[in-house]
């Protein structure tokens, strides 16, 4: 219910920042109910596609204020591309939640889930130094900074 | 194309992270499990995003048009890769309108396929204008990253200004050596009768009057006549203040009564120049015929509210421009010191100044609470400064929003009829 209200002021305030906060409330729901065992571990790959589709509906909700019109086919050509990552997800979830069969994690398991960690992080950041450029119409101060930040070093 | 990050990027990196390592902790594989989308769009994300190549094109109908005028263009748009949402903006320059276009738009482009949109430019205000400005913004297709990019090669539009009927137009009071349409207020030759006095010698035999000479008892009579000649009229568009929005405003009037003159002027065989008077001063020496119509045009096109705060003088424009026993013909809200200065040193100077007040009352809004008096000092203010104008002899007429510029210029001709002469 919080999380529900955390999305609802996201979208009424116009604040992208809270989005992240209202999943991380969902999930620690979900993970309270787990410890208190009133929830199945089945359902996480459904509640994963549900997060999921709640991130990018919001987000498309919030940037529909720039009063970008969506033609139809490309709506629904985003439509299409939300769900198929929702059920993607869910699918790897759901194989990954049966290879660790519902049991506590062992060492291997733990290896695997940090190296999967830093290979987010990474993808990242590499993602976002690719795309750190200013955009073209950036004011000067900006593309100068950006110059600066990434000229290499004279001499 | 720019490739920047989009503002989901982080978040999305950091909830896939953190839920795996909260799942890790907390020894829960269904917490890592509900990671599992966020990892994929990461993945699809880095796997998917290309440039995709595009280039615009915009095709005009017309290079130049009237202002009011709609003027068909077509927008071209190829991306030599698919683009799953591409956000057009065209960014119009101030006085032009996209009509019936939605602006901004999200559209599906395919790969090397060309798309073609027709659209209907609505020119508002006159100018001279550069369009090609249109951004382009394309994402990956989970939209984590973000191709950015302003195209299309610049298309030179030219909206002239719409022109006021006229009738009438004020002549200078003094004419030039040049033979013109104008009559002359000299004797010599010409087709004016001018009137009779005895013959001279060096008088041409066919100039006597034969008729007058038998009233007169048989003394010889030359009739003498009013040659036509040239005239000199300078516009003194004044462009340091401006009331109003853009295509509404004491300088769209300004600008609009400054060409329809122009025409006027030009249309018989008088001189006309151009002072521009304003932060950026600008000048057109007198000249005649069609060739300076469109250069008086075009340098009004470019004419625009430059704030400066230097004290501009008569000193500063060149003499050529100013051709002595020429009628300067002002147009000015009369809102800047700079300008009422200048056209009274002018009078002062002797020459033929004549002032259409482009009435700036029309545009101020309904005075505040508490405004009321500090209005009616300001229009007495003004009240004062056109009779000090009148009494130096320029003559001065209103012309506000709405009514035609024949019934100002006719008040102007009816003040220098009766206005002193210094």
């Amino acid at each position: 219910m919080p999380a529900a209200v955390a999305v609802a002021a996201a979208i009424g305030v116009g604040r992208a920042r809270v989005l992240p906060w209202a999943v991380a409330l969902m999930a620690g729901g979900y993970s309270l109910g787990l410890a208190l065992d009133r929830l199945p571990d089945a359902g996480a790959p459904v509640l994963a596609a549900v997060l999921w589709i709640v991130w990018e509906l919001a987000h498309w909700s919030l940037e529909a204020r720039d009063g970008v019109a969506w033609e139809r086919e490309a709506a629904i050509l985003r439509l299409g591309t939300i769900g198929a990552v929702a059920v993607g997800g869910g699918i790897i979830g759901a194989v990954g939640l049966a290879a660790a069969g519902g049991d506590t994690p062992g060492t291997a398991a733990l290896a695997l889930g940090a190296g999967a960690v830093i290979l987010l992080l990474a993808m990242a950041g590499w993602m976002g130094v690719q795309g750190a450029e200013p955009p073209p119409d950036a004011p000067p101060s900006a593309r100068r900074e950006h110059e600066a930040t990434t000229a290499p070093p004279a001499g | 194309m720019t490739r920047r990050a989009s503002a989901r990027l982080v978040p999305t990196a950091a909830l896939a992270a953190g839920l795996l390592l909260a799942g890790l902790a907390l020894g829960q594989p269904a917490l890592a499990v509900l990671a599992a989308p966020f990892a994929l769009a990461l993945a699809l994300g880095l796997m998917l995003a290309r440039d995709p190549g595009l280039r615009g094109d915009l095709d005009l109908e017309h290079d130049h048009a009237l202002q009011g005028a709609r003027i068909g263009a077509r927008l071209s748009i190829v991306a030599a890769h698919p683009v799953a949402a591409l956000e057009l903006l065209m960014r119009m320059p101030e006085g032009l309108a996209l009509e019936d276009a939605v602006n901004p738009v999200a559209v599906r482009l395919p790969g090397g396929d060309a798309r073609q949109t027709d659209l209907v430019l609505e020119c508002r205000r006159w100018g001279a204008y550069r369009l090609g400005s249109l951004v382009l913004r394309s994402r990956d297709p989970v939209g984590l990253l973000v191709y950015e990019g302003q195209t299309l090669p610049v298309r030179p539009l030219r909206v002239y200004p719409r022109e006021e009927a006229l009738r009438s137009i004020a002549r200078p009071r003094r004419t030039q050596a040049f033979a013109g349409d104008q009559v002359s207020t000299a004797v010599g030759d010409g087709i004016e009768f001018a009137g009779v006095r005895p013959f001279a010698p060096g008088d041409r035999v066919h100039g006597i009057n034969w008729r007058a000479t038998a009233r007169r008892g048989g003394v010889l009579q030359v009739t003498e006549r009013h040659p036509e000649r040239a005239t000199d009229v300078v516009l003194f568009v004044d462009a340091f203040s401006e009331t109003g929005a853009a295509e509404d405003s004491t300088l769209e009037m300004t600008v609009r009564a400054a060409a329809t003159l122009a025409r006027r002027y030009l249309g018989g065989r008088d001189r006309l120049g151009l002072v521009g008077f304003g932060g950026v001063l600008r000048w057109l020496e007198p000249g005649i015929g069609p060739r300076q119509l469109y250069r008086i045009v075009d340098a009004l096109l470019d004419t625009r509210l430059t704030l400066s705060q230097a004290w501009t003088g008569v000193d500063a424009i060149p003499a050529r421009t100013l051709p002595p026993r020429s009628l300067v013909l002002a147009l000015s809200p009369l809102l800047d010191r700079r300008t009422t200065w200048a056209l009274a040193d002018l009078a002062a100077r002797g020459f033929d100044v004549a002032i259409i007040e482009v009435a700036p009352e029309p545009f101020l809004g309904e005075p505040e609470p508490g405004d009321d008096l500090a209005r009616r000092l300001w229009r007495l203010r003004r009240e004062g400064l056109r009779d000090e104008l009148s009494r130096m002899g320029v003559a001065t007429a209103r012309w506000s929003r709405g009514e035609p510029l024949e019934t100002a210029l006719l008040e102007v001709i009816e003040r220098r009829r009766s206005a002193r002469i210094v």
